[in-house]
């Protein structure tokens, strides 16, 4: 093996005892850690004689023996000092839980360019006045397609409340590069179809041609032509002709109906019959005064004179972005969480221990990084659940991100304020031990609910079975010292 | 009298290696075929409940022999008695690893 992946090998092995140490406690964890080593010293001696790499597969194999060890002597340390809390219960396993949370989503959207390209909306802004066009009979304009032929007639009339029209269409068309045939998912599209959008440029440009224009998708251009900036002007042959390779579209661009990994740009009178396709169009100052809620709808009349009524749908409201979609889940979610939990504050009983100012800060400062870091994993995992998998633009994803988000901010408010709410005011961690107290006849004239208790022999919580006039918050009771003794095995 | 811990095969196995003179962890690992991760727990176990005792070798005597000092479990008093009841119980356990087989290091 070379010494770098001996190196690495090494650094894994000691990783993981490193790692498997944490769960030992504290006062046995460097007689264990030195065990352990000595151990491992003796185990790649032994397998000195083996090939380098079984030899360190057999390390890495011993180490991860260390886990049920550790596990067994915190077990039996535990059973020694039943007084211990278990780690599980620690503030700080619960932050480091959410922050490996949070580490993992944004590995997931580091690792996805969908996702990437998300997080980045400055990239991509729907030009002002920009609308879908469909026939208003149908419910839903993204599955309203439109016939090339409407779309001729459309664009070759006089427009009033349109500025400019342009059409496009999804097809499978092969690529053939002389070695081999790709099927590549194309958008055909009119010629004017870039310069309505707007739409920026990795490299090249998509001005209207006469010639036949491919505009490649950026992951096609890196997959296919290994990111070679001379294609540009190149011809190649996708379908039944010769097209000539004009641009670059960057990846976080393309925000309309359907994904494709290339575009080809025609003059309006190539454009073939055949399957419908989509209509997207430029409002004027006429056609944006009728736009109520994003949506306007406009007389049209075909040749025979019939009204055929369009909709106009605006792109503004599908280009809401991550973070937008974000801030109005989050802040729904805060606004519903009232009714599915109390947020009123604990009480704290009389008593003659009085917690310090800096003991009472703690648990602020934990609902703090404990709310953060949750507001990081809101943010996060609903863009990698949405976005990571995805091949382009999908309008129902903003949608999609916003439900998600909100049922997940339910559920993470809701946890976040419950597990504060259980937490010891004094060492944070998780009162356990729950018992049932008084009786529910005498629930006016005495004490009925639930009694929870510190390990750490701090605090005990009483929580009403029945919210009462005189006890209606979980109420929280200071143990002072003379308690000690039952706590200090 | 104190009842004898009544032991697993593996752990019998363990505390059998033990005194046939396999004193630290590796040695009764290597000897027996089992994973490290049912030796050491198992190890733990019968240091818990006093079968074993464990102490660290000198360091004068891992620094002559350029390596880290070893952990080495001995058998105590009372593993001796349970390991008899373990003989009695599994008969080919001394077959298996014969006392003193091993060279005390």
């Amino acid at each position: 093996m070379k010494p770098a992946g001996m190196l690495l090998a090494n650094a894994v092995q000691c990783a993981l005892l490193e790692a498997f140490s944490l769960l030992v406690p504290a006062s046995g964890r460097c007689e264990w850690r030195s065990e352990w080593r000595a151990e491992l010293w003796q185990v790649r001696r032994c397998a000195g004689c083996s090939t380098d790499w079984k030899a360190e597969f057999e390390a890495v194999y011993f180490c991860i023996g260390a886990l049920p060890d550790a596990i067994e002597v915190r077990c039996i340390a535990r059973a020694a000092h039943p007084g211990s809390a278990p780690i599980h219960r620690s503030a700080v396993f619960c932050l480091l839980i959410l922050a490996l949370i949070l580490a993992c989503g944004w590995a997931i959207a580091l690792r996805s360019p969908a996702v990437i390209a998300e997080l980045h909306p400055a990239r991509y802004t729907a030009r002002e006045g920009l609308v879908s066009v469909s026939v208003a009979r149908a419910a839903n304009n993204e599955v309203s397609l439109i016939s090339v032929e409407e779309y001729r007639r459309w664009a070759g009339s006089k427009q009033r409340f349109f500025n400019d029209i342009s059409f496009y269409r999804m097809e499978r068309l092969i690529w053939d590069d002389g070695r081999q045939k790709t099927a590549l998912s194309v958008g055909r599209g009119s010629a004017n179809l870039f310069t309505l959008l707007g739409l920026p440029m990795e490299i090249g440009s998509a001005e209207p041609s006469a010639d036949p224009q491919l505009v490649l998708s950026d992951a096609l251009w890196r997959r296919d032509f290994a990111a070679d900036s001379r294609i540009l002007g190149r011809r190649i042959k996708v379908g039944s002709g010769l097209v000539r390779v004009t641009a670059v579209l960057p990846d976080d661009c393309w925000r309309l109906p359907d994904a494709a990994e290339a575009w080809l740009i025609e003059p309006d009178n190539r454009l073939e019959a055949g399957a419908p396709g989509h209509v997207v169009a430029l409002l004027t100052p006429a056609g944006w005064q009728m736009m109520q809620n994003n949506r306007a709808y406009i007389p049209s009349f075909d040749a025979k004179s019939n009204n055929r009524g369009l909709l106009a749908v605006s792109f503004v409201n599908r280009t809401i972005g991550p973070w937008g979609a974000y801030c109005i889940s989050i802040l729904s979610a805060l606004l519903v969480l009232p009714a599915i939990t109390s947020v009123s504050r604990s009480d704290k009983a009389s008593s003659t221990v009085k917690p310090s100012c800096a003991q009472l800060a703690v648990p602020g400062l934990f609902f703090s990084a404990k709310l953060a870091l949750l507001l990081g994993i809101l943010f996060i995992l609903p863009i990698d659940l949405v976005y990571a998998n995805s091949k382009g633009y999908d309008s129902g994803a903003p949608c999609a991100q916003l439900l998600f988000t909100l049922i997940f901010g339910l559920l993470g408010f809701w946890w976040g304020v419950d597990d504060q709410r259980k937490r010891c005011p004094i060492c944070l961690r998780r009162v356990t031990h729950p018992a049932r107290v008084g009786i529910a006849s005498r629930t006016f004239l005495a004490m009925n609910g639930t009694e929870l208790m510190c390990t750490g022999g701090h605090t005990l919580l009483y929580i009403p079975a029945v919210p009462t006039s005189w006890f209606y918050a979980p109420r929280w009771v200071y143990l002072d010292h003379s308690w000690r003794f039952l706590f200090d095995a | 009298m104190a009842q004898e811990t009544r032991l697993s095969h593996t752990a019998a196995m363990i505390l059998q290696a033990i005194d046939a003179g396999f004193v630290y962890g590796f040695s009764v690992m290597e000897t027996l075929g089992l994973p490290s991760g049912t030796v050491y727990p198992a190890l733990r176990r019968l240091e818990r409940d006093a079968l074993i005792s464990s102490q660290w070798e000198k360091q004068s005597i891992a620094d002559a022999e350029l390596r880290p000092p070893r952990k080495y479990y001995q058998i105590t008093p009372t593993g001796n008695s349970t390991l008899e009841a373990a003989r009695r119980r599994y008969p080919l356990l001394e077959r298996l690893l014969p006392a003193e087989e091993a060279e005390r290091v």
